[in-house]
């Protein structure tokens, strides 16, 4: 069952399109990474998903009901960080947690008592006095508490240092993994991505361009790179529309195959006779996502056509 | 958490959240209902308390909006499973208990220490509650569309000066348009309430959201300036008062001979009891007509207007010991710099004038009557008098009056000066069947508003002066006993209309 469930989902501001005709699922229990460029619509995806903005066109269910009329008792099993999002910056943070705890049934004052002492937060502090990333981790223990069944997170590592990043990526992955939520992560930090996301989904000028388990993705993208005998001239472009992210320097190619078999390597020796030496590997989600955001489908088809 | 537990939950947050400002704003209100109810004079900052309180509870307002924005994306409250109308509802009800409600606390206070009670007491508090919620709902729906406090101070000053100067610029005439007050003012904090609610549900601060707030905001403001209609029992058109006729003739033919001066002497007739009748001629109104021929180049020499007053009323067979108790006619010197023709025209009777103009009626309306006795004090639908002090001197008596009065406000009014009809005071001894005018010889007055909207409060002190030997006792001086005896009436004059008039003077 998908927890949540996107379909033709279209946003505008003003004239200018964020989100175009999007599809999007995320199945249970998995911890789904949601990528894409700066401006690509990923916070507003997820604004849209927290009710706090409202589709213009689309349908966008949660939990398997319509986003739009979720009760407060439904929507307090839906967790919820964003980098700008405002804490009351006067409360204390015991005060923050006695003010949310009335409002989630499944309130868990153990657990925001074991986040706090993990996340080393003085509960006498005003949360107005708090560092930036002290900051993210008060709204992880608010969002972690009430025990969500899924929990949305908008770029919850900007600006973090390592350290708080891992307390944070611990945080979340014991918690969620004990408990079999449902995350979906909007993060630039693909590196922790990797380490978390089961799931991943590239999102690219308000499109959905991939949605797919991390471990397909894996076996999907590779990196290869050929080395060519004195004739370069046969690899001076992209041969195929699958050639993603195509770098070549003197005799040497690299590029990023979105669609590889397993007979990958020897399709492309047939091809490329005048290869010296081809290596292919499993692409790492860094080379994934740069692929997909340097050749949107327009660009890419503009390169083969040339 | 039930829909109503929300709503407590936030307002109570609220008040923690705000509870400095809360405090700031309770010091301010009691500081302006002490200055309102006259007890302390010399804080001459408070003058402007009204706008001071006013000002503060529609920044407090704005920031409990802020707090828990409706339109902003990134509003701690929406990510939470929270009932957008509760915390609407939350915000109306801590604004309307805590910021409203103090500041009527604070009226009513000042209300009670003046003395009014009854029907004004309760018009004064309605008009109030109502014109300060219509201030507060502006402020908490630009709150709800920008994004700090900041925006809302110049987007309320942008839009005030814009609506004031649109009103200037073409003369809108708020008081013709917008006769039913009351029905305007609930209507826009109807639709004020209609907006906030939709932007809680919403979250769509679009242009039509915009609009909306525009067209409210507009609606609200006219209803908060617009004036009360005039009183409707003013005949304007004189229909009750062609009673009233003006009478002139010339007194002293040889004056008009010698230096072109002549004096006119003008008789009302058709005027009852208990009426002050004032002639204001109409500009260039005395017309000279000699052998066929006319002039309108005269003036009259000791001013335009003029009152003739009935006595302030009394039992019948009272005795004004003072000329000033009943001016039944007026003289009036007319300046003419007659030409020689013009002069033997006049010696000839071959001569007449006419003057045209205006009488506008007062009716004499006994507000209080107190003895004269120290600490004597009448209240009366929002007026109180007191007589502070009384001092008997050889040649006169001396009476000093406190005087304080509460109107309801009319509308953009509220912040203008009080400007009440002249009264008139008089000492009657019923005993004696005599009574006489006395006027202040020293006075000092201020007005203002109150604590919140809703009502226009004035006071003065005043020294009156009482001749013991009045033009009407013939040199003969009276004694302690007729003033203690006496009573101090004071009279308002309450307008009735206004009629044309004509008077013809035929000059033989």
């Amino acid at each position: 069952m998908a927890v949540v469930e996107v379909s033709h989902l279209t946003y505008r501001y003003g004239k200018i399109s964020a989100l175009r005709d999007l599809d999007l699922a995320v199945p249970e229990g998995a911890l789904y990474a949601l990528l894409g460029p700066n401006g690509s619509g990923k916070t507003t995806l997820l604004q849209i998903l927290m009710g706090l903005r409202r589709t213009q066109s689309g349908r966008v269910a949660l939990l398997g009901k319509d986003s739009a009329t979720l009760t407060p008792s439904e929507r307090s099993t839906i967790g919820y960080i964003a980098e700008g999002l405002s804490l009351p910056t006067w409360m204390r943070l015991e005060q923050l947690e006695a003010y949310l705890a009335p409002l989630y049934p499944s309130w868990d004052a153990s657990l925001a008592r074991n986040l706090r002492e993990r996340f080393t937060l003085d509960p006498q502090r005003t949360i107005g006095t708090l560092s930036r990333g002290e900051h993210m981790k008060a709204a992880l223990l608010c969002a972690l508490a009430p025990r969500p069944k899924l929990l949305l997170m908008d770029e919850p590592f900007t600006g973090m240092d390592a350290l708080v990043k891992d307390d944070l990526v611990h945080g979340l992955l014991e918690s969620a993994g004990s408990e079999g939520w449902t995350v979906l992560l909007s993060s630039h930090d693909i590196g922790e991505l990797e380490l978390l996301a089961d799931w991943v989904g590239f999102l690219d000028d308000g499109r959905m361009r991939l949605s797919e388990p991390m471990e397909t993705m894996r076996d999907r993208f590779r990196l290869v790179t050929v080395t060519m005998s004195d004739d370069a001239s046969a690899l001076a472009m992209p041969l195929s529309r699958d050639w993603l992210s195509f770098e070549r320097a003197g005799g040497h190619a690299r590029f990023v195959v979105a669609h590889a078999g397993e007979a990958l390597e020897a399709e492309l020796r047939a091809m490329l006779p005048q290869a010296t030496r081809i290596e292919v590997r499993p692409a790492t989600l860094r080379e994934v996502f740069i692929a997909l955001a340097k050749h949107a489908p327009e660009r890419a088809d503009r390169e083969v056509a040339a | 958490m039930t829909w109503f537990a929300q709503v407590w939950h936030v307002a109570s947050k609220d008040l923690r959240q705000t509870r400095w400002l809360i405090i700031a704003y309770i010091a301010l209100v009691a500081m302006v209902t002490v200055h309102a109810s006259g007890l302390v004079q010399n804080l001459t900052v408070l003058d402007v308390g009204l706008i001071l309180v006013v000002t503060m509870g529609m920044i407090i307002a704005a920031s409990v909006v802020q707090a828990d924005s409706p339109t902003r994306s990134d509003a701690f409250w929406a990510s939470r499973p929270l009932y957008p109308l509760s915390v609407l509802t939350a915000k109306l009800v801590f604004v309307a208990a805590v910021v409203l409600g103090v500041g009527l606390l604070g009226q009513s206070v000042a209300l009670r220490h003046l003395d009014v009670t009854g029907s004004l007491f309760a018009s004064v508090l309605g008009e109030g509650a109502t014109e300060y919620m219509g201030w507060l709902l502006i402020a908490m729906i630009l709150a709800a569309l920008s994004r700090d406090l900041r925006t809302v101070t110049v987007v309320l000053i942008v839009f005030g000066f814009a609506v004031l100067l649109l009103i200037g610029l073409f003369r809108i005439d708020v008081t013709l348009r917008l006769g039913n007050r009351e029905a305007l003012q609930v209507a826009s904090a109807l639709a004020a309430v209609g907006l906030l609610a939709y932007l809680y549900r919403t979250r769509d601060a679009r242009r039509r959201s915009w609009v909306a707030a525009f067209v409210v905001f507009t609606a609200s403001l006219a209803a908060l300036w617009a004036s009360f209609p005039g009183p409707a029992a003013l005949d304007f058109a004189g229909a009750r008062l062609r009673r009233l006729t003006l009478e002139a003739s010339i007194a002293g033919m040889d004056t008009i001979a010698r230096n072109g001066t002549p004096q006119l002497h003008f008789l009302v007739r058709g005027r009852r009891a208990g009426e002050r009748v004032t002639f204001i001629p109409d500009q260039g109104g005395i017309t000279f007509r000699w052998r066929g021929r006319v002039s309108d180049q005269l003036t009259f020499d000791q001013g335009m207007s003029f009152s003739i007053t009935s006595p302030v009323p009394t039992q019948p067979g009272t005795r004004w010991l003072s000329l000033e108790g009943d001016t039944v006619s007026s003289f009036r010197q007319l300046r003419a710099n007659l030409s020689l023709q013009q002069r033997d025209a006049l010696r000839a009777g071959d001569a007449s004038l006419e003057v045209n103009g205006l009488l506008v009626v007062d009716s004499a309306h006994v507000v209080a009557t107190l003895p004269l006795v120290a600490n004597a004090k009448v209240s009366t639908n929002g007026q109180r008098f007191v007589v502070e002090t009384t001092a008997y001197h050889s040649n006169e008596v001396q009476v000093q009056l406190s005087t304080s009065a509460v109107r309801r406000s009319a509308g953009g009014a509220s912040f203008a000066m009080y400007t009440g009809s002249p009264t008139t005071h008089a000492l009657v001894n019923t005993t004696a069947h005599e009574a006489m005018v006395i006027n202040p010889i020293n006075s000092s007055a201020g007005s203002g508003g109150l604590v919140i909207p809703g009502g226009q409060a004035s006071s003065g002190h005043q020294v009156f002066r009482a001749n013991r030997a009045p033009s009407g006792m013939s040199g003969k001086q009276l004694d302690d006993s007729w003033f203690k005896a006496a009573k101090l009436t004071i009279v308002d004059w309450v307008p009735m209309g206004s009629v044309p008039v004509r008077a013809t003077v035929t000059i033989h």
